[in-house]
């Protein structure tokens, strides 16, 4: 496919954006494992104002910036359309600003909110327009993408959508369908409490919109993920898609189920009834169905790989998947973290079992195994992989890469290890534990675990960084006109597919109408239950100051 | 898929169950946790 030289451009630029957001999101990773375990103490601003910059510029910035210029990349290369030029300036310069106007709060501590930025705590207006600007920016990306899927359609009558376009779509739908939920949050109660328009705000009715937003957007972190594993792993392990229509179902279901499941961070809010909890914790083991589906069908691919390469035997043919291939290195470090990180997320959704792990340091260490991994690690193999496909140069070193991905796996185990070892005893996140008095001298030895493993990811980080920057500077090895993403064949290919997989009218419907179904009986407990408050809450009662 | 030796995915089947196995350990390594919480 000849991509323009303007987007390869683009998505470096996204790349950079994003990589200069964690360059400095992993130093305050670093800083906060070490103030927690009390080898180096932050003060208390400074660990809090640290803990956003760490959780708005890795989970945030560095994701929406590589996931927006990966999917430019998907789409051109498997629609064989353009995109706008105009559009793709107009959303990353709006990206842009919004990240430095957030960034900026951040810096100043005018906005040491935490990621999630629940009120009553309160950012200056600059942090809420910024993110808004950022969010706004990505749906002009999804605009863009929308237009030139649809003339796609028209120029393509009774073509099914293929495949990595189908993981797009998907990663779209569910992005637009979240950003409702914060949208609302932001734009009608945050901006206008944080500008002094008006006094009062209702924390409990901003944590169920921000939720509705927040847990959906981990499947838009993730599924560029999945889309990787399934459509461009199975093809460099030197293998085949095992199944198309299980791909393609795994993607609809997470347009399904994405959405209609933010209870499950809320099981211990008040003024909202068991019963919608209940419903939402149902929800939730359904949108870990197609998880499933993707670790049967992923270890499928990989399994005809190693075969195809001479592997043999119940377990053994592991042996031969290309273990020294840096992007495999990644992807397959990705995936193990996840492993981990699936279970862990389920613990989480078990409506009772979530009461001992709620609040704790568990949470930290189960995320750091999803997002902070699974995600992570994948579009950090798929940087690399796509500098040297978008510029024409060759990796620095692809060993380092094969080390860096390996050595982030031991460091996040044995960091999470620590982590979910403290959320077991009770021990909270979100907190500097290196001034904490609490703290036994056995629960010390797992936050010094906790924090080996924490310089470990540390290296592992600095280690890519060496390497992707080497990339840039290596000179070009051939000048690149065709953009050749490799995309796997399918063993099972999709043939006499039902019009209704290619429908994506019925299943957003269908999503919608869960969400409709699932959140309104909440709003009315919220809006019943609780009100809004003026004087926000103390930090020393759970009651409102009134 | 034609002309190729038909494929069944053995190993995948077989790590699928081991992590279905894992699985199981883990969740109720937390869910005893909880039991002896409620004094069980």
């Amino acid at each position: 496919m000849r991509m323009e030289k303007y987007l390869r451009s683009m998505v470096m630029w996204h790349i950079y954006v994003g990589l200069l957001a964690i360059s400095v999101g992993v130093i305050f990773g670093l800083l906060q494992v070490l103030s927690r375990s009390g080898i180096y103490v932050l003060p208390p601003n400074i660990y809090y104002q640290g803990l956003t910059l760490h959780g708005v510029l890795n989970a945030v910035v560095f994701t929406t910036f590589f996931i927006v210029g990966f999917l430019y990349v998907i789409t051109e290369t498997t629609l064989k359309e353009k995109l706008n030029k105009g559009l793709v300036y107009l959303s990353f310069f709006t990206m842009l600003i919004g990240t430095l106007l957030a960034g900026i709060s951040i810096l100043t501590n005018k906005a040491t909110v935490l990621y999630t930025f629940y009120p009553p705590l309160k950012a200056s207006p600059m942090f809420y327009i910024g993110a808004t600007l950022l969010i706004v920016g990505s749906w002009i990306a999804v605009l863009n993408t929308s237009l030139t899927f649809l003339r796609w359609r028209r120029n393509n009558p009774g073509q099914k959508t293929p495949g990595p376009m189908v993981a797009v779509i998907s990663i779209y739908t569910v992005w637009m369908l979240a950003t409702i939920g914060v949208a609302i949050e932001v734009l009608f109660f945050l901006i206008p409490w944080s500008l002094g328009i008006v006094k009062s705000i209702n924390p409990e009715l901003a944590r169920t919109l921000f939720w509705w937003f927040g847990h959906p957007l981990v499947y838009f972190w993730l599924l560029p993920a999945y889309l990787a594993w399934y459509y461009i792993l199975p093809k460099v392990a030197g293998g085949k898609l095992y199944s198309e229509v299980a791909a393609r179902i795994v993607f609809i279901m997470f347009i399904v189920f994405s959405t209609p499941v933010g209870l499950h961070h809320q099981y211990s809010d008040p003024g909202i009834t068991n019963v919608w909890k209940g419903v939402h914790a149902f929800f939730t083991f359904m949108v870990a169905l197609p998880s499933f589906i993707t670790a049967f069908t992923i270890a499928a691919s990989l399994e005809y790989a190693a075969r195809k390469n001479g592997g043999n035997g119940l377990f053994s043919w592991w042996k031969k998947l290309p273990w020294g291939n840096y992007f495999f290195a990644y992807m397959i470090s990705a995936m193990i973290a996840f492993i981990f990180g699936g279970i862990s997320g389920i613990v989480n959704a078990s409506y009772n079992m979530n009461q001992v792990v709620h609040n704790t340091s568990w949470v930290p260490g189960h995320f750091h195994l999803t997002v902070g991994s699974a995600v992570f690690l994948t579009f950090l193999g798929l940087s690399l992989y796509l500098a040297n496909k978008l510029t024409g140069k060759k990796i620095f070193n692809e060993k380092l890469g094969t080390l860096s991905a390996y050595l982030w796996l031991i460091g996040v185990l044995i960091f999470s290890w620590g982590m979910m070892q403290l959320g077991r005893a009770g021990i909270p996140r979100r907190t500097n534990l290196g001034l904490a008095p609490y703290m036994t001298p056995e629960e010390r030895i797992f936050m010094i675990i906790a924090a080996v493993g924490g310089i470990i990811m540390f290296i592992s980080a600095v280690l890519f960084l060496i390497n992707f920057v080497g990339t840039l500077l290596n000179k070009k090895e051939k000048e690149v006109e065709l953009v050749e993403i490799d995309y796997a064949d399918a063993y099972y290919k999709e043939t006499n597919l039902s019009p209704i997989w290619d429908n994506w009218k019925v299943w957003i419907g269908i999503a919608i109408l869960l969400i409709i179904i699932n959140y309104t009986p909440v709003f009315y407990d919220v809006f019943r239950a609780t009100y809004f408050v003026e004087g926000g809450y103390s930090p020393f009662s759970p009651l409102p100051m009134k | 898929m034609k002309g190729e030796e038909r494929f069944i995915p053995k190993g995948a089947i077989a790590f699928f169950i081991a992590m279905i196995l894992l699985y199981a350990i883990m969740w109720f390594s937390i869910y005893f946790l909880l039991i002896i919480y409620r004094g069980g």
